[in-house]
């Protein structure tokens, strides 16, 4: 097969390659084919670039571009799209995840709820559970995972079920009944108990449960 | 060997949960050992009621269905040391439990326990079935409403159906200024009409609702007339002979002040 073959269709000229050629000595046969094709291409067309199963790295699509401007022509579009990955995450810095925070390491898919749970009703779910409600006094949320509560978490919650300590438990108002991650249960106090103003977060330190704010300042 | 005695009464809101944790708290107050059963699947409120919710990790439906051992779903009270509750499942329904469970179970505490109190749902449904399963005696609760009295009346009709004839008759939240006036009905109607003894009659009394919401039984508070009545109803299941507290002695300030000034005889 040629390695460069000029084809006009509905959307313009294209611009067959095959990519079996080196780069380099592909170019040199699309700049010898286009200087000979000059009559049959006008000046400032836009050609289509079909290369086949292979897509071009941005830096080789730049460097066509730069040759068939030389040439006269533009690029309409290539075909198939070049492959601009390697290319964007070679000039963005990948940044460094610090794993410090374990906090919203997920386990399994999560689970939305957009409602709020009242006494009696209960949600197991093997992975994490967030909720954009009230859990009330009386109800339960079981999850394998974390439990995020976007609200007032009143009832049971018992997150890492299956024995994960690394589970936590999130939520604008912290007050639950009981609060269980993993093998581990605290209560509420017997005493009356301020009411939390800010979002905290419940997790296992040293063996213990802890409740912390969540926002540090 | 103690015995099973449950709390019923048909009509829903007239104070069982209440009597059942108040007597169960009399009764450990007076050095009995006593277990509390909430029968109420789905419905409970015995825990709220003794301030022990924040307690539970197993429950009733949990021990009958071999989740865990029955010790583990006894909670300890938290003022004495020989009361605890079995708690009912929040999360269940009534059918979780059969008739056959409780009788076990009621046959498995009263060895270890001077006083089973089981506290019935309302209704006469499987709800109730359970609950008398295991009694050996049963006290109905009634307030002094035309409804609560039918209810009660059919309870007791159904009780004898199941052999568990004897009940004993509470009459709660009377107000002997009402009886006076001829508004409420008095504790003679009722006993005509229920033809059962009576074991007790309790003033109606806002510090119920106080105690009710702080999770501390009225019985413990001696200033409580509604207390006091339990008190006594708690001392005739030991039986003891207590008279019934005199229900007229009610009165407010402006009452006693007068009184005292020579207005009022």
């Amino acid at each position: 097969m040629e390695p460069v073959i000029l084809k006009g269709n509905r959307e313009g000229v294209v611009v067959h390659l095959d990519c079996n050629l080196d780069f380099n000595e592909l170019c040199a046969r699309i700049e010898a084919k286009i200087k000979a094709a000059d009559t049959f291409l006008g000046n400032k067309t836009e050609v289509i670039i079909n290369s086949g199963s292979v897509a071009f790295n941005f830096g080789q699509a730049q460097q066509l571009r730069d040759l068939l401007d030389s040439l006269g022509l533009g690029i309409k579009k290539f075909i198939p799209e070049v492959n601009n990955q390697e290319e964007v995450l070679k000039d963005i810095p990948v940044p460094q995840v610090v794993i410090d925070d374990t906090r919203f390491l997920a386990q399994g898919p999560a689970l939305i709820i957009r409602k709020n749970l009242r006494s009696g009703q209960s949600i197991f779910h093997d992975g994490t559970i967030i909720i954009l409600g009230d859990v009330n006094p009386g109800a339960e949320v079981i999850a394998t995972g974390h439990i995020l509560v976007i609200g007032n978490l009143r009832g049971i919650a018992h997150a890492g079920a299956k024995g994960d300590t690394r589970a936590v438990v999130f939520a604008s108002r912290l007050q639950p009944t009981q609060l269980r991650i993993a093998n581990f249960i605290t209560r509420a106090p017997d005493e009356e108990v301020l009411v939390p103003l800010e979002p905290e977060i419940a997790r296992i330190k040293d063996e213990m449960v802890v409740i912390e704010k969540y926002m540090q300042k | 060997m103690g015995e099973v005695v449950v709390i019923t009464s048909g009509k829903g809101g007239v104070g069982k949960t209440t009597t059942t944790a108040n007597i169960g708290t009399g009764l450990a107050a007076l050095g009995k050992r006593v277990v509390l059963i909430d029968t109420d699947i789905g419905l409970r409120n015995l825990d709220v009621v003794m301030g022990l919710e924040n307690r539970i990790v197993y429950d009733l439906v949990d021990v009958t269905q071999g989740h865990c051992r029955l010790k583990q779903a006894l909670i300890k009270d938290k003022r004495f040391d020989g009361l605890f509750l079995l708690p009912a499942a929040q999360t269940k329904d009534k059918t979780a439990v059969t008739a056959e469970d409780m009788k076990k179970l009621c046959c498995t505490l009263k060895e270890e326990f001077d006083f089973v109190l089981v506290d019935c749902p309302a209704g006469i449904e499987q709800g109730f079935k359970n609950a008398i399963a295991g009694a050996e005696k049963a006290l109905i609760v009634t307030t002094p409403e035309v409804s609560a009295v039918r209810d009660a009346d059919r309870i007791i009709g159904l009780l004898e159906a199941n052999n568990l004839p004897g009940p004993k008759l509470i009459i709660n939240r009377i107000r002997p200024d009402m009886v006076k006036r001829g508004d409420m009905m008095n504790i003679e109607d009722m006993i005509d009409i229920l033809a059962i003894d009576l074991i007790g009659v309790v003033p109606e009394d806002e510090y119920i609702v106080v105690s009710t919401n702080k999770g501390e039984p009225a019985v413990l508070d001696m200033d409580s007339r509604a207390g006091q009545a339990y008190r006594n109803i708690a001392k005739r299941l030991t039986g003891a002979e207590v008279p019934l507290i005199n229900l007229d002695y009610e009165e407010g300030i402006v009452n006693k002040l007068k009184r005292l000034l020579g207005f009022k005889g």
